[in-house]
């Protein structure tokens, strides 16, 4: 009954107010889930591929650079205990569709594959491929089309033998090749693999080892063409073995039956020393899950910042419906409800409108989930590995999520006003203002907790990361709890600070409006005062008097809105437990966007430096299905074709690679002239100089590797003992890169291919222009990515805005959180305040006056958030630049605040703000009239 | 000589609620005048229509038939706003349960009817303080005065204007004895000394004997003047 009458009728019958409470919560839980979702969709799609690579294999072998086939005859040994299937697993580009396919290249005839009853297609010459249906669908393609995909920089056509059913497992934009044919695609430099070399093989039947994306729309594979001396597949390791330079991305290992896996991977390790991971599938989705830790981490932290907000807003709603409810609470202690009771009783009221808020929340979660995983993968794209979009799909746990967070969010935040109405004292109870002067005694020790909360603020930004062990990728649990930590202080010091500052400005404006109001004094002459025994000074007007001056004019307006800010100013002090804790939650949300404006805008301007110094050429060449982790290497006639483009001064090759230091993914460069005075990386040092082994900040940080250290890097070629020389800035990967002078690297790895070309125009040729000849002239330009200097930074900085897009959203939408609490707030200003309303109606306020007050309430409120959130901000940006960016992704960002968009998000969020007390302003002039008095 | 002009006068007005068979008439075809500087009492049993004709009095409310001129404006014939500014000008009200601002200090309540006035105070609110002896409470906030010293405080607020009419709706309701006769002794020489005319309803007859007229109310409708 006590739950209807004190909880459930008022926030039904306070609907609007209701509904606003639950839009807040549901917002922040929504952001938590819809980021739940898209990160499990971003591991998903690892997992697809992880799945679509694996098959039915039980262990996969792969290594940072491709394995050389000359190691499978030592498998020979393992022939009773698995069968070994070497695979290719690269990307390649579709300069038609101006997409990006991931081509796997398996040996197809290790099983029969069976399109039962399809006419087989007409040979046309073309290697066969097996496409994923949602690809051809999505991009016009049938069965028997050809496809030209670029590869390596160079166009290379095949023909669709089968579409690839749509399959939870397998990625939408797979595609299988015969594993002679991806060579011949993928190795240019490899001896010749086909045309008429080797034994011509009638088209076999096969489905089974396609495993999950068996074809859809079946039909036979025209034949094809035996490499001379390829492994065949299935049969065990030491069958015929082809020239050296074959080589293979990995293993899929199938075990016998009965063998044991941990003891065939023992086994493997020193017969496959180029190979890094020697483990079952689920294996390698833990390593990629592993690489994405810290940045799921980082967003997830983001995410729950609009809950931080959510859960101010809970503790709003029920501290105000405490201080609403005083009367009937106090009634119902004298009637001998017990504390116990009234605390359940508003603990209730907090889970009602969490569950409620969360149950929604859900529903939202669902509904952003796709957008948020959009945006997610294009991050992880841009800075990880291209990987195509899971679907974003919402399962049990999710609810279960929603639901606990938000009912643990919303007891958490009940439990300060439920205690609060549970120790009231009847008598008290019943005199205005007893709880704000609680408040204001209390001001001291919140004082006290602020400063404690701010040391252990600064204690854990200090603290190293924990867990981190060298090299690993960390989480920065202590910087998130230092930024949360901060958090907390303010809005520890939120109260205290209010306290002190909204009486002496209630009063400094109160004064400036007697001095606005003596500046402008007008005595009216004895005859038009009201009554000649008035008191002294008095200047009654009659109407006419209401034809002023304009100055007069202006006098009288400037009081009025003075007086009125010195009122609100009186009103927040009023309600000092309300108004903290609404100020600091929008300063929260204000900080939080001021934070990571300015990391944002600092990273972009460091960047866009960064980036200036290093592209020292002016137009740079690579293929189009250019890949970070595996890059395509140019064909030695585009090369000979560059070197020959008039207009060429001079010319600097590069060779990039992944590679796995101490068993972790890192990247490999090393660069060199084709030309004398060709252009240089101007590296930007951190520590050290110049020298044959450098290494990039990310890298250093993770490995541990400075100036002087030395360390040993294990090649194909030899084993090296290198001494690092320099630690330069470097913005391009989190796993970083260890750069090799040319020398040192054919050393370990044997001479490097040519995976990208930077170019310097001659004297008189833009840059531009030196491109378009390019164009022009390059065979297969189509397949190429040439870029000159001004739109690689233009690619640069596009795909770095992509890559924060889903911040700023993040951002964005506790913003909304925040200013919808100040929305909700007012309006139960208005609802609660209807006597003072209606007394200043009584007093001469026109509804205008009331709509004004609430107004500058909303303006004040704003303006005290932004004061407060602003430096919060700033102290923010400091833990994310300097704290947790360092820790996440090991990366020196130099101080860049973007002045001109923080005064624009300032000026939006104190607009909004205003915008957000119009509707209770218009409630308030609606509602204030002589019976809302009497009734009280 | 001739009289002079009434303050207010109320001619056959009547005051209904709701409407249709709910609908309840708060007053019924009452008629009076008051002149400047007249103190008049309102008396009767709770629920008569004495705070009702007193809205109406005080521009704060409209009657359904019936019309109210206040200084000779006719109250039903004025729009929101002008009802406003004419109560804004002529009216102070003092309220049964005081009804100060809690979160403005003494002072900053006599204040605020200039403010809303956009009217300069000067040395006004000090002065009217000290009227009411409460000079050295000017700082303070309602929660910290006790029930006679937030009504001072409230008649001080309706005086500061100067209006030409204080409508006090059981100033002394709320009141032990002792308060109740000083500020109903402070209200009828205030008022005389700003030359205010003063509309009081109340239930008791030591607070009715300072008035120059008493009316009675019954069942919404003048049963006798005295």
């Amino acid at each position: 009954m006590f739950f209807r009458a004190l909880i459930w009728r008022p926030l039904r019958n306070d609907w609007g107010r209701t509904l606003l409470s639950l839009l807040a919560i549901a917002l922040g839980v929504a952001v938590v889930i819809a980021l739940r979702v898209a990160n499990r969709g971003a591991i998903a799609s690892f997992q697809r591929t992880t799945s679509a690579l694996a098959g039915d294999a039980d262990l996969l072998v792969s290594g940072p650079q491709p394995l050389p086939a000359a190691l499978l005859p030592r498998l020979f040994p393992l022939n009773s205990q698995a069968e070994f299937f070497p695979y290719l697993d690269r990307r390649a580009y579709d300069p038609r569709a101006r997409d990006t396919l991931h081509l796997l290249g398996l040996d197809l005839l290790a099983s029969t594959i069976a399109p039962a009853g399809k006419t087989p297609l007409p040979a046309t010459g073309h290697p066969a491929i097996l496409l994923a249906a949602a690809y051809a669908a999505a991009h016009g393609l049938k069965l028997g089309d050809p496809l030209t995909l670029s590869i390596g920089g160079e166009p290379h056509t095949f023909q669709i033998a089968a579409l690839l059913p749509a399959s939870p497992l397998a990625p939408p934009d797979l595609a299988l090749l015969d594993l002679p044919d991806a060579l011949a695609a993928f190795e240019p430099n490899a001896p010749p693999t086909r045309g008429g070399r080797g034994p011509r093989r009638p088209a076999a039947k096969r489905s089974a080892d396609l495993g999950p994306w068996g074809p859809q729309v079946g039909a036979s594979m025209p034949p094809r063409a035996v490499p001379a001396g390829r492994l065949t597949s299935g049969t065990r390791a030491g069958g015929a073995l082809g020239p050296a330079p074959i080589t293979f991305d990995g293993l899929r290992v199938r075990l016998a039956p009965g063998a044991n896996p941990q003891a065939l991977s023992v086994a493997l390790r020193p017969l496959v020393p180029a190979a890094d991971t020697i483990a079952p599938p689920r294996a390698r989705l833990q390593q990629d899950t592993q690489m994405l830790a810290a940045f799921r981490a980082n967003l997830q932290a983001l995410a729950y910042v609009s809950l931080l907000v959510g859960i101010f807003l809970i503790y709003n709603t029920v501290s105000i419906s405490v201080v609403r409810r005083r009367t009937a609470i106090a009634t119902l202690r004298a009637l001998g409800a017990t504390r116990a009771a009234l605390l359940r009783l508003f603990l209730l009221e907090g889970a009602v409108l969490s569950l409620l808020g969360g149950a929604l929340g859900l529903l939202f979660g669902w509904l952003l989930a796709a957008s948020a995983m959009a945006l997610v993968q294009r991050t992880i794209n841009n800075l990880y590995a291209a990987s195509a979009p899971a679907p974003a799909t919402l399962v049990p746990a999710d609810a279960l999520w929603a639901l606990g967070l938000a009912l643990g969010a919303g007891l958490f935040a009940a439990l300060g006003p439920a205690r609060a109405a549970s120790r009231t004292a009847p008598a008290q109870a019943l005199r205005p203002g007893t709880a704000e002067s609680e408040v204001r005694t209390r001001a001291l020790s919140s004082a006290l907790v602020a400063a404690a909360l701010a040391l252990a603020a600064v204690l854990c930004a200090y603290l190293p990361e924990p867990g981190a062990a060298a090299g690993g990728i960390s989480v920065p649990w202590f910087g998130f709890a230092s930024a949360l930590l901060a958090v907390l202080a303010a809005a520890a010091l939120a109260p205290p600070l209010l306290a002190l500052l909204l009486p002496r400005l209630r009063r400094a404006l109160w004064r400036q409006r007697g001095d606005a109001l003596r500046a402008n004094r007008r005595p009216l002459p004895a005859s038009r005062r009201h009554s000649g025994a008035g008191l002294p000074g008095i200047e009654a007007r009659t109407p006419s008097d209401h034809r002023e001056r304009p100055t007069q004019k202006v006098a009288s307006h400037l009081r009025r809105a003075l007086g009125l800010l010195g009122m609100a100013a009186g009103s927040l002090a009023g309600a000092l437990r309300r108004s903290a804790v609404l100020i600091a939650a929008l300063a929260t949300a204000i900080a939080v966007t001021f934070g990571v404006a300015i990391m944002v805008g600092s990273f972009r301007q460091t960047v866009t430096t960064w980036i200036g110094q290093q592209l020292q050429g002016d137009v740079f060449v690579r293929a189009a299905d250019w890949d970070r982790t595996r890059p395509a290497p140019l064909a030695p006639a585009l090369l000979a074709a560059v070197a020959a483009t008039p207009g060429l001064a001079q010319l600097e090759a590069s060779h990039s690679q992944a590679w796995s230091f101490r068993g972790q993914p890192t990247f490999l460069n090393t660069r060199w002239s084709l030309t004398p005075q060709a252009p240089r990386p101007e590296y930007q040092f951190l520590q050290g100089g110049p020298g044959p082994v450098l290494v990039s900040e990310p890298f250093a940080r993770r490995f541990r590797l400075w100036p002087g250290d030395a360390f040993t890097l294990a090649g194909p070629k030899q084993t090296l003992r290198l001494t690092v020389a320099g630690v330069f800035y470097d913005y391009t990967s989190d796993r970083g890169l260890l750069v090799l002078d040319r020398p040192t690297f054919a050393r370990a790895f044997g001479p490097p291919t040519i995976t990208e070309l930077g170019l310097v125009a001659a004297p008189g040729v833009t840059p531009s222009a030196l491109r378009r000849r390019l164009e022009r002239r390059l065979p297969h330009a189509s397949s190429l990515a040439i870029n000159d200097n001004a739109s690689l930074r233009r690619q640069a900085l596009a795909v770095f805005d992509q890559t924060f897009r889903i911040t700023y959203a993040l951002e964005f939408i506790t913003l909304i959180v925040a200013i919808l609490g100040v929305g909700n707030t007012l309006l139960a200003v208005v609802l609660e305040r209807a006597p003072e309303f209606a007394l200043l109606r009584f007093l001469g306020a026109t509804r205008h006056q009331l709509g004004g007050l609430l107004l500058a309430e909303s303006g004040l409120a704003a303006t005290l958030a932004l004061a407060l959130g602003a430096p919060l901000g700033a102290v923010l940006s400091l833990i994310l630049v300097r704290v947790i960016n360092v820790q996440s992704f090991g990366w020196t960002i130099q101080f860049h605040p973007p002045y001109a968009f923080l005064a624009a998000a300032a000026a939006l969020v104190w607009l909004a703000t205003l915008l957000a007390g119009w509707l209770p302003a218009q409630a308030a002039q609606r509602q204030a009239s002589a019976s809302t008095l009497e009734a009280e | 000589m001739p009289a002079p002009a009434p303050l207010v006068r109320a001619e056959s007005v009547a005051k209904r609620y709701g409407s249709g068979d709910a609908a309840t008439w708060a007053l019924r075809q009452v008629s009076l005048e008051v002149a400047p500087g007249e103190f008049l009492a309102l008396m009767g049993r709770s629920g008569c229509g004495k705070t009702t004709l007193l809205n109406l009095l005080g521009a704060m409310d409209l009657p359904s038939s019936g019309r109210v001129l206040l200084q000779g404006a006719d109250t039903s014939q004025l729009d929101d706003h002008a009802l406003t500014l004419l109560r804004r000008r002529a009216v102070g009200f003092v309220f049964q349960a005081f009804h100060l601002l809690p979160t403005l200090s003494v002072r900053e309540n006599i204040e605020v009817p200039l403010l809303l006035a956009g009217l300069p105070a000067g040395r006004l609110a000090p002065e009217m303080a000290a009227r009411v002896e409460l000079s050295a409470k000017l700082d303070a906030f309602p929660h910290q005065l006790s029930g006679g010293e937030m009504q001072r405080v409230a008649l001080a607020r309706a005086l500061i204007h100067q209006p030409a009419l204080i409508v006090a709706d059981e100033p002394t309701g709320n009141l032990d004895t002792h308060s109740a006769s000083l500020v109903i002794a402070l209200l009828a020489r205030l008022a005389r000394e700003q030359g205010a005319a003063v509309v009081m309803a109340t239930h008791s007859h030591e607070a009715a004997r300072h008035a120059d007229r008493i009316l009675h109310l019954q069942d919404g409708a003048l049963v006798s003047a005295s």
